[in-house]
């Protein structure tokens, strides 16, 4: 709180000290020439004034200087595009919107990634940007890319168990990960069982990750921001891509609507054919009588308007499902004559998220986004068997729905009343409701009918955040971001309250290195009841109670970036960060359900979580790519865990080492690969045995976590072939996961090897070599 | 080519399971001493060992004879008092009194057992008093469960003593027959706050939301010095009378209530939980409580009352 009291005056001082005089000011929004999307985070500076600002998340800037009679140059530069460049009179108000242009249309010169802000430049640290089209190059899992597996190469984000898309970000659990689809929190980012997760690439427009340093306007989770925008849709022209793998098939289509090109949308969908390949044989399997599969799908849609010059709308949605099913259906000639049976069972699970934003442009400095949202996720599993005869029938059917929905509206205004200040500020309510768990039954039969709908105690849960920050110019040198954020939740007549205050500080050295440092706390209200940590469907969010209260954060960080050449962008940086009010098992507790006593089946402690991270990023040239290196430490301490001592987080890695590359060979190959290195996972392995009281052998654990499985590293390749063609291009990928077919560990068991009359551990892995192929078309 | 796609399919299939070296300390066995005694019982407990967790111990021999020690020797104590040395039974395994020396009610009482090349472990426990069924009722097919299932209302009223710890083990048995004593009732339904959950049946596809009917444990924090009164539902088809068509007896289905100490509530609680963490790789694993000194296990006194349902 002290920080927040000594800075905020300071913020306010600068702000009036700048205020004063005849200005003037220049406000636009800067596009990307060809698609006409919005690009955020463009830099606008005018570089005899040593001054200038940023774009904001919807490619609007506004920059405020006294009036010159002298001519002044404005410059416009985003990675990987032309500088934009105009000479302008500051006389009067002038709005000028600028479109920039990608540097790869221009001979000879190659840039697969593009970025925002150069990295030693912006006053956040902890964060990074991953292009999208970064993101698709690299080697996929068969074949599917996929963000959140691209997101684990990143320094200071673990991977978890093998082939699972969770993320593990500086020591932190998934469930403290806050995911945005386009500002919708997403809350289960996983498909089939964690080895693909929701984001289908062809729809995204950028990917940014933050580990740390968290500006106050983002709240609700303790250890990272993973911040996804879907693609708008090109204003100019109507444009298409997709493909198709071993495991999905995948197409999006994106253009303008209408004569005036004031609107656009984007489409994209994808879905696996598992259930289809494996259809025929099933049924030849089972004489025709079973149909079962399973496929998951997605949706991403957007589209949006030009009201006018100052007004934009803006609609998006995403929907996806996973579906297991399974169908028998047999005859049996029983006392009751010829008698049909059918048994049909299923599991669905899924998210869905639906937004409306409304820009508007109150003056040249003043920004508003007015966003309502709704975002829902929802597990149902349901059976169902009849029997149907010429004397009776019979029909039994069960079902169990769980999940969580939101519903939020939400105002964020930017105001930029000089280059010196962009001030950020929003105010939101979220309307929460759990449902953590209910049975349908309905039994129907010749003289039975009967629905029964037993709940479990539906949860209604109210927030209100608030925020305000200002990204402050002190000196062209120095810079820092200084804000609060305020929550206020209320669940089961408690109402539960924090301020979080939120500092960053950067200091350019020279004009391509500069030194940062940073403090946030983050406050938590929701938990995750999960088992396994690998992103099952059964994984339930439940708020805070009296007994589970908010989980807290406080992390510092500092670090240096450098920019070398443009090409490069590296950094180190190192963080603390304390955990309180975290939640693990019970011991013995394998499976949690809000509809038991959940709260006595998890122990209440706290978690630290300290290293370096080293990552290097070029983004120019023909050869592109990351390497990123972490030490660190992530511990626990729980008082009925452990003895009541400090035991080493399952996903602590000391040493964590990953490199990617793309070449690009020439415009008709391409290839790319990565490689990861981490220290073994933390296990529990017992070191004693005995028979106990009902003459079963009794394992003896000697220190939760005490034990490391084997280090984990894996190669993976792939190679791309291009050919353009009449109606656009065409490529097929070859891809190979674990190229050297290293033996992972998955976990570890104890057994017994009878060959040799000795018990063993033995290590199960998951994923040998997989080879993939895929098709990808673009028009 | 028949040969490529052999090694091609071998190699896909090496990444499974295999076996894996790892650097477990060494330890010194210890002793391990296994007695959960009902007042009146006579004194009988098994005295075995540990060994580690890769040792190849004797898979010819059973595991009881693996693991027994035959040359310990248990000194039973009664307020700190020896009262009596147990002594070893091969036939099966325990060590038992030959001075029919039985738990009696007031009193506390310790094992000490040494033997050559372990250290000596101890182990105590007071006799809770005595439990008593205040009242029993049942309702035949009060309700039907979700799948449609006739249960019947089974209500136990405990009278708690006041200004002590208390814990209860509650068991539900079908009807002896045959000369055995029935079964555990694998499925009883309840919405009582005060049970605790040790069987976990709670997954989310199980709609009956079951405890397990041998293993039903409240400690009193809520009903401390007042009556308690729980309520269990039972399938009908599981409380049916037996009637032995030699002796023509009817058997009926029947309650346990045990008062346990705290050292045997958490002896249960992590003995189930263990289980339950046994076949689940995701699990944290469990250690089972012992109250031993110097080793492992469980040595603990109840009392026991029991009730037919009618």
């Amino acid at each position: 709180m002290k920080i927040v009291k000594s800075a905020l005056p300071i913020s306010f001082l600068f702000f009036f000290c700048t205020s004063f005089g005849q200005k003037f000011t220049v406000n636009g929004y800067v596009t990307d020439k060809k698609s006409g999307e919005r690009l955020l985070g463009a830099s606008v500076f005018f570089e005899t004034k040593n001054t200038g600002t940023t774009s904001n998340s919807f490619g609007f800037y506004s920059v405020t200087l006294p009036a010159e009679t002298d001519s002044l140059e404005l410059k416009v530069s985003y990675a990987g595009y032309i500088t934009f460049s105009q000479k302008i009179l500051l006389n009067r108000d002038i709005t000028l919107s600028m479109e920039l242009e990608l540097v790869k249309d221009l001979a000879g010169v190659t840039v697969t990634s593009v970025s925002k802000t150069a990295i030693q430049n912006r006053t956040q640290m902890s964060s990074i940007d991953l292009p999208v089209s970064t993101i698709k190059s690299l080697p996929a899992f068969l074949g599917e890319v996929d963000v959140m597996k691209a997101i684990q190469l990143l320094p200071g984000v673990q991977a978890g168990s093998e082939g699972s898309s969770g993320l593990y970000i500086r020591g932190g659990s998934p469930d403290q990960n806050l995911i945005l689809l386009d500002g919708v929190p997403v809350y289960n980012v996983s498909h089939l069982f964690g080895f693909f997760s929701v984001f289908n690439a062809d729809a995204l427009n950028s990917v940014e990750v933050m580990k740390g340093g968290f500006p106050a306007r983002y709240g609700g989770r303790l250890s990272s921001v993973i911040d996804i925008r879907m693609k708008e849709g090109n204003k100019k022209e109507f444009h298409g891509e997709g493909g198709a793998g071993i495991v999905a098939s995948r197409l999006m289509l994106e253009g303008p609507i209408g004569k005036k090109k004031n609107t656009s949308f984007m489409i994209s969908g994808r879905r696996t054919y598992i259930d289809l390949l494996a259809k025929p044989i099933i049924k030849s399997q089972t004489d025709g009588e079973v149909d079962a599969g399973y496929y998951f799908y997605d949706l991403n849609g957007k589209i949006n308007f030009n009201l006018g010059k100052k007004d934009h709308l803006y609609f998006s949605g995403y929907f996806g499902d996973d579906k297991f099913y399974a169908k028998d259906k047999y005859n049996n000639n029983g006392a009751n004559g010829n008698e049909v049976n059918t048994f049909n069972s299923g599991l669905k699970w899924g998210n869905a998220t639906a937004v409306g934003r409304w820009n508007h442009e109150f003056s040249r400095k003043l920004f508003g986004n007015l966003t309502f949202y709704f975002s829902r996720y929802n597990f149902d599993v349901f059976a169902e068997e009849k029997s149907e005869s010429p004397t009776s029938n019979e029909r039994y059917f069960l079902k169990y729905l769980s999940g969580i929905r939101d519903w939020s509206a939400r105002y964020d205004v930017d105001f930029l009343p000089n280059p010196n200040h962009f001030i950020k500020a929003g105010i939101s309510g979220i309307a929460h409701f759990y449902k953590p768990g209910a049975v349908q039954s309905k039994i129907k039969s010749d003289d039975f009918n009967e629905d029964t709908l037993i709940k479990y105690q539906f949860i209604n849960a109210k927030e209100l955040e608030a925020y305000i920050e200002d990204d402050i110019r002190i000196s062209p040198k120095l810079k820092t971001n200084i804000g609060i954020h305020f929550t206020g939740f209320s669940v089961s007549s408690k109402l539960f309250t924090s301020v979080q205050p939120r500092a960053s500080i950067r200091y350019l050295i020279t004009p391509d290195l500069s030194i940062k440092a940073s403090y946030v706390q983050m406050n938590q209200y929701v938990h995750l009841l999960t088992n396994s940590g690998i992103g099952l469907p059964t994984d339930l969010w439940v708020p805070v109670t009296t007994k589970i209260p908010p989980q807290i954060a406080h992390q510092f960080a500092t670090g240096v970036a450098y920019n070398y050449k443009n090409g490069y962008e590296i950094s180190v940086e190192g963080y603390y960060k304390s955990m309180k009010n975290v939640i693990e098992y019970a011991e013995g507790a394998s499976y949690l359900n809000a509809t038991s006593n959940w709260e006595d089946k998890v122990e209440i402690g706290k978690g630290w979580s300290y290293g370096a991270e080293f990552f290097v990023q070029k983004k120019k040239g023909k050869t592109t790519g990351m390497l990123g290196y972490t030490l660190s430490w992530t511990n626990r301490k729980f008082d009925n865990l452990n003895n009541g001592k400090l035991f080493p987080y399952k996903y602590d890695r000391r040493h964590d080492l990953k490199a990617a590359i793309v070449h690009k060979v020439s415009d008709r190959f391409e290839v790319s690969a990565d490689w990861v290195y981490g220290t073994g996972q933390a296990i529990t392995l017992p070191t004693e045995v005995y028979l106990g009281n009902d003459q079963q052998e009794v394992e003896v654990f000697d220190g939760r976590n005490g034990f490391r499985m084997k280090s984990y590293h894996r190669f993976d390749f792939s190679a791309k072939f291009t050919k353009k063609k009449k109606w656009g291009e065409r490529a097929w990928v070859i891809g190979v996961y674990n190229a050297y077919s290293r033996q992972n560990p998955f976990f570890i068991f104890r057994d017994y090897d009878y060959l040799n009359g000795k018990p063993v551990f033995k290590q199960v892995s998951l994923f040998p070599v997989i080879p993939s192929v895929s098709y990808q078309f673009k028009f | 080519m028949k040969q490529i796609l052999l090694i091609v399919s071998l190699w896909l299939l090496a990444a499974c399971e295999k076996p894996v070296k790892i650097d477990i300390p060494k330890k010194d066995p210890s002793l391990v001493i296994n007695g959960l005694l009902v007042k009146d019982n006579l004194f009988a407990v098994r005295i075995g060992k540990s060994r580690g967790v890769l040792d190849p111990g004797n898979n010819q021999v059973s595991l009881a004879e693996q693991y027994t020690v035959k040359t310990a020797i248990p000194v039973i104590f009664e307020n700190n008092i020896a009262i009596d040395t147990l002594v070893y039974q091969p036939a099966n395994f325990m060590y038992k009194t030959i001075r029919n020396k039985r738990v009696r009610d007031g009193y506390n009482y310790t094992i000490r057992v040494n033997a050559s090349g372990f250290k000596t472990a101890e182990a105590n426990s007071g006799l809770p008093s005595q439990s008593i069924i205040a009242e029993l009722r049942r309702v035949k097919n009060s309700r039907t469960n979700a799948y449609g299932e006739q249960q019947d209302e089974i209500t136990i009223k405990l009278n708690d003593p006041a200004g002590e710890k208390n814990f209860y083990l509650v068991q539900v048995w079908s009807a002896a027959f045959g000369g055995q004593p029935g079964n555990k009732i694998y499925c009883v339904s309840t919405s009582d706050k005060d049970l605790e959950r040790i069987g976990d049946n709670a997954d989310p596809l199980s709609a009956d939301n079951c405890y397990d009917g041998g293993a039903l444990l409240m400690r009193d924090n809520n009903f401390n010095g007042v009556q308690k009164q729980l309520k269990l539902f039972v399938g009908s088809s599981e409380l049916t009378d037996y009637i032995d068509n030699g002796t023509h007896k009817t058997y009926r289905p029947y309650i346990k209530v045990f008062r346990i100490t705290e050292d045997e509530f958490k002896f249960i609680k992590s003995n189930n939980a263990y289980n339950n963490a046994g076949d689940n790789p995701f699990a944290e694993p469990v250690n089972i409580y012992s109250n031993v000194k110097n080793g492992y296990g469980i040595f603990a006194l109840s009392t026991m009352a029991v009730d037919t349902l009618r």
